[in-house]
């Protein structure tokens, strides 16, 4: 079990390495000048140029990859007498020294006055200086913002995603509840009408856009349940739950359809077997066969496709925390896009990323508990 | 009675989604008709609660180039001048207007006496030159506000070479006297002083914070920023020390709602005080018991289709008689009225000319093209395309935000009926603004919103051969007459000749036709009846509740009984 799961975590390295790899040539690719949308449109051609300089996208594309994930040196530009002279490097470790520490105001005016020819905004500033010379994925950074001033990447995007985390698991839970529950019911029920029934709503509810229910349950639902229609209130636990409850049904009952389906096939699978029949003739109540008979053997295609459902709701649950203005993960990426916040969205992706295949191997991993059949070999 | 559990489930469960599909029914029928239930009511404590559609990306005077941030930054700040409800100059945190030399080089500004900044410290004249030589440095996005002082473009040059800001032509005469010398008389130059770009900061806080000033700024202004959850909310408190008073409405919350229905929802909920319209609702809303909602205002900024003139092989570039009547019959062939009042529900003006009306310098008696396909198609065979014979198709590039797409496929229909074809293409704003700099499209949408209310703004951004391509001039407009009349224009210190000579340079414009001329825009809100005193200018837009609307007098007044 143990060389198993190392084998796979291994195996996730080059999967990651190669999104990275993605992301950053889209990035590239991409029309759309950085630093003119960071600056406006009545910003002055030099001034985006001095700007992309600075934030390293003049670099070539492969260096800017590299320094990225940190097998380069991040180069530190001061605006110097050459204007893009990069700075002498024993100048660059005693700022780097200097900010690390949070320095005072005399002190930066204390290392200026050293070091003629730089101010101490300078010094102070500017936003590469951050970043060391081996600073990047390697080491556990991912950078600065480029488009909200002072904001690393790891703030913007960690802020977002325990948003986006209560929002998945508060609508994986409605999922389960609803989808398991109907799949059981129809498979059980198999060929009546509550059978039909839900799967007929199975099939609207996988063809509907939670965008269009959300509305719904804004106009209709939130005004009787007392509800509010939008926003996350993190002021208290009861406000945070009493947010989260209109966009977890909406996005939760969307993924319940498939859950649903899969539920309905895999009971009905298992209930035609021998053994059920035998526990049926056993005169055991028909919850126990239903629940600890059968379900627990029709349960790895629903582990799976809950375990990919919950990944998707982590990372495509974009369009929900729009309706209900909830600052989440997949808002902040999109707007990043949008601003062409080239650090933001290469983070952000790339966490996006390292939680999927988590949460897959995750699901891999408990195949072993829900069915005892199943055992992790060592090669 | 039910013979096991699962029997009981099954029937609840039926119950449920036949319970489900009749309350979905009677939603869809909801939906159709009925009248719009809208609440006016008041937040109790008295909180102005708004709605913003982006996260505002910097609050950092010298950062602001977008709408968003410019709206919250009005209430955060000062500068030495505003403007008032017709958009003249007044004086602000200066105490009178300035005295102005002869030669219309030097500005004295007295500033008022006990303006506070929020951390309870008197501005001085020292914290204006400091805020403005700011405007110098590498991490400005707006040096061009400072630009026409005597001194800054060198001073803007040291920044980027690492060394001091400081401006020659920037002097304080004591605490309260500021004395500004420009390179060369420059008329817009209060205006300049006017933007959001120029406010106030205080060193020390500004020295103290770093680049994290921009996300906890102070300021002067009515309000004081005490809370900012990014993507969420931001939180307003009205400042005890404002110069003009405590505004009287305590506490302002924005909170950043993305969708345009569920920011509605909203304001219908009665958790909104105002709200930006989108296309459909106006009609709906004037026909309802809210009507008194609508408030629909001018807006100085315009939308126009341009033609690339300097694009190789397009027959549509160059200033010779063939291509100015091919680009006049376009003129002709376009329904502006459909647009204006069809697709947007009124909330577009169709142009006449170039400066918007509203402002200073707006020609109300030119007329204004109309639809004439006899007109288009006599110019089209004096152009020597008759019927549109010997035109290839050309591609018309949009941006995909709005309504663009719809004016967008309206205008293609229009011109099709003189026998132009023209295919759509549609980009993302960070491309199409990319491939306009880089003057790509032959033909193309573009805008331009006013940074202060004076034609000078318009003429000289989007038409003087110095800023062709980023800086505005999109069409590559070149023509040294027009040059040299906006180059003119800044020299004159008297106000009605520097107009007539900016009037002229519109004229001559206008005759070599290097757009489709489409509209002015205005802005739609609903704002509810029980909001006093908000009364917006044409420098104002729907984000944050505007940018020129002096907040400190807004007041909500809960008339009556709360329905």
């Amino acid at each position: 079990m143990l060389s198993y799961t190392l084998h796979r975590i291994i195996g996730v390295i080059p999967v990651i390495l190669l999104v990275t790899m993605l992301v950053f040539t889209l990035n590239a690719m991409i029309p759309g000048d950085p630093g003119r949308i960071r600056l406006g449109q009545r910003a002055d051609p030099n001034q985006v140029e001095a700007w992309n300089f600075k934030r390293g996208y003049s670099a070539p594309f492969f260096t800017q990859y590299l320094r990225y994930l940190g097998f380069a040196p991040a180069r530190v530009y001061l605006d110097d007498a050459d204007h893009h002279g990069p700075v002498d490097e024993s100048i660059y470790d005693e700022v780097r020294e200097l900010r690390v520490r949070g320095a005072t105001l005399e002190e930066y005016e204390a290392f200026a006055a050293q070091h003629p020819g730089y101010s101490v905004d300078t010094f102070r500033d500017q936003p590469l200086i951050y970043r060391s010379h081996f600073q990047g994925v390697l080491q556990g950074e991912l950078g600065e913002s480029d488009v909200k001033a002072g904001k690393r990447v790891i703030e913007v995007i960690g802020e977002a995603f325990f948003v986006t985390l209560r929002l998945a698991f508060g609508s994986i839970i409605v999922a389960i509840i609803l989808g398991v529950g109907a799949g059981i019911l129809s498979a059980v029920k198999s060929r009546t009408w509550i059978d039909y029934t839900s799967m007929v709503l199975a099939i609207i509810g996988v063809s509907m856009p939670v965008f269009w229910l959300g509305i719904l349950m804004i106009m209709f639902l939130a005004g009787p349940l007392g509800l509010p229609r939008s926003g996350f209130d993190d002021a208290s636990v009861f406000g945070m739950v009493r947010s989260l409850v209109l966009p977890c049904i909406a996005l939760g009952v969307i993924s319940s359809a498939t859950i649903a389906r899969l539920t309905r096939s895999a009971m009905l699978d298992v209930l035609s077997q021998d053994y059920v029949r035998t526990a049926k003739a056993k005169g055991l109540l028909p919850r126990v066969v239903v629940l600890r008979h059968a379900l627990r053997n029709a349960s790895i295609p629903i582990v799976t496709v809950v375990g990919n459902s919950f990944g998707y709701l982590l990372v495509g649950a974009v369009l929900t925390e729009s309706v209900f203005a909830l600052p989440g993960l997949g808002r902040t990426i999109v707007e990043s896009i949008a601003g062409r916040d080239r650090m933001v969205i290469t983070g952000g992706i790339l966490i996006m990323s390292v939680i999927f295949v988590t949460v897959n191997l995750l699901v891999d991993l408990s195949y072993g508990i829900f069915d005892p059949r199943v055992r992790h070999g060592r090669g | 009675m039910p013979r096991s559990a699962f029997d009981l489930l099954a029937k609840s469960l039926g119950a449920l989604l036949l319970g489900t599909t009749l309350l979905g029914s009677l939603i869809l029928s909801g939906c159709t008709g009925g009248e719009l239930g809208s609440k006016n009511t008041p937040d109790p404590n008295g909180t102005m609660r708004l709605a913003l559609l982006t996260n505002p990306p910097d609050l950092d005077p010298i950062l602001i180039s977008d709408t968003t941030s410019s709206g919250i930054a009005s209430k955060l700040f000062n500068t030495l001048v505003g403007y008032d409800a017709d958009l003249n100059l007044i004086p602000e945190l200066a105490e009178a207007m300035p005295s102005v030399s002869p030669d219309g080089k030097t500005y004295t500004f007295k500033l008022r006496k006990g303006v506070k900044f929020h951390n309870g410290r008197e501005v001085t004249a020292e914290d204006f030159k400091y805020s403005l030589e700011r405007l110098a440095s590498t991490s400005s996005k707006r040096p061009n506000v400072v630009k026409p002082i005597r001194g800054a473009v060198q001073a803007i040059e040291n920044g980027q070479k690492g060394g001091d800001t400081a401006i020659e032509g920037l002097r304080v005469v004591d605490t309260y006297t500021l004395e500004i010398s420009l390179e060369k008389p420059y008329y817009p130059f209060l205006f300049l002083l006017a933007m959001e770009n120029a406010s106030v900061v205080p060193k020390e806080v500004v020295a103290e914070r770093g680049s994290s000033f921009s996300r906890e700024p102070v300021g002067t202004g009515p309000y004081r920023l005490i809370e900012w959850k990014e993507n969420d909310r931001l939180r307003l408190e009205a400042f005890e020390g404002y110069y003009e008073g405590k505004a009287k409405v305590p506490v302002i919350t924005m909170r950043i709602i993305p969708e345009a229905l569920t920011r509605v929802e909203e304001y219908k909920a009665g958790n909104l005080e105002m709200v930006d319209v989108t296309q459909g609702m106006l009609p709906r809303w004037r026909g309802s018991a809210h009507a008194e909602d609508v408030r629909v205002y001018p807006q100085a900024s315009l939308l126009y289709y341009g033609f690339n003139l300097e694009k190789e092989g397009s027959p549509f570039a160059g200033y010779g008689e063939k291509a100015r009547k091919l680009r006049r019959a376009m003129n002709w062939a376009i329904d502006r009225e459909f647009i204006c009042e069809r697709i947007v529900d009124g909330r577009y003006t169709p142009a006449n000319g170039i400066v918007p009306p509203g402002l200073p310098g707006h020609k109300a008696s030119r007329p204004q093209y109309s639809r004439d396909l006899v007109k288009a198609n006599a110019l089209l065979v004096e152009a020597g395309y008759p019927l549109g014979k010997g035109l290839e198709s050309v591609d018309l590039w949009f941006n995909n935000q709005g309504d663009n797409a719809k004016i967008a496929q309206a205008v293609q229909q229009n011109i099709k009926e003189i026998g132009i074809t023209v295919e759509l293409k549609q980009l993302d704003w960070a491309a199409y603004i990319e491939a306009c700099d880089a003057g790509e499209p032959s033909f193309f949408r573009m805008g331009w919103v006013a940074d202060y209310p004076d034609p000078e703004n318009f003429l000289y951004f989007l038409f003087h051969s110095s800023n062709k391509g980023p800086n505005g001039n999109v069409t590559f407009y070149d023509r040294p007459e027009v040059d040299a009349l906006i180059d003119q224009s800044y020299l004159e210190t008297d106000a009605e000749k520097r107009l007539a000579l900016l009037q002229q340079a519109e004229e001559l414009i206008l005759a070599d036709v290097p757009w489709l001329f489409l509209a002015s825009t205005k802005e739609g809100m609903l704002v509810k009846p029980y909001v006093k005193n908000f009364n917006p200018t044409p420098m104002d837009d729907d984000s944050a509740g505007g940018s020129q609307i002096p907040w400190h007098e807004v007041q909500i007044v809960p008339t009556g009984e709360a329905q």
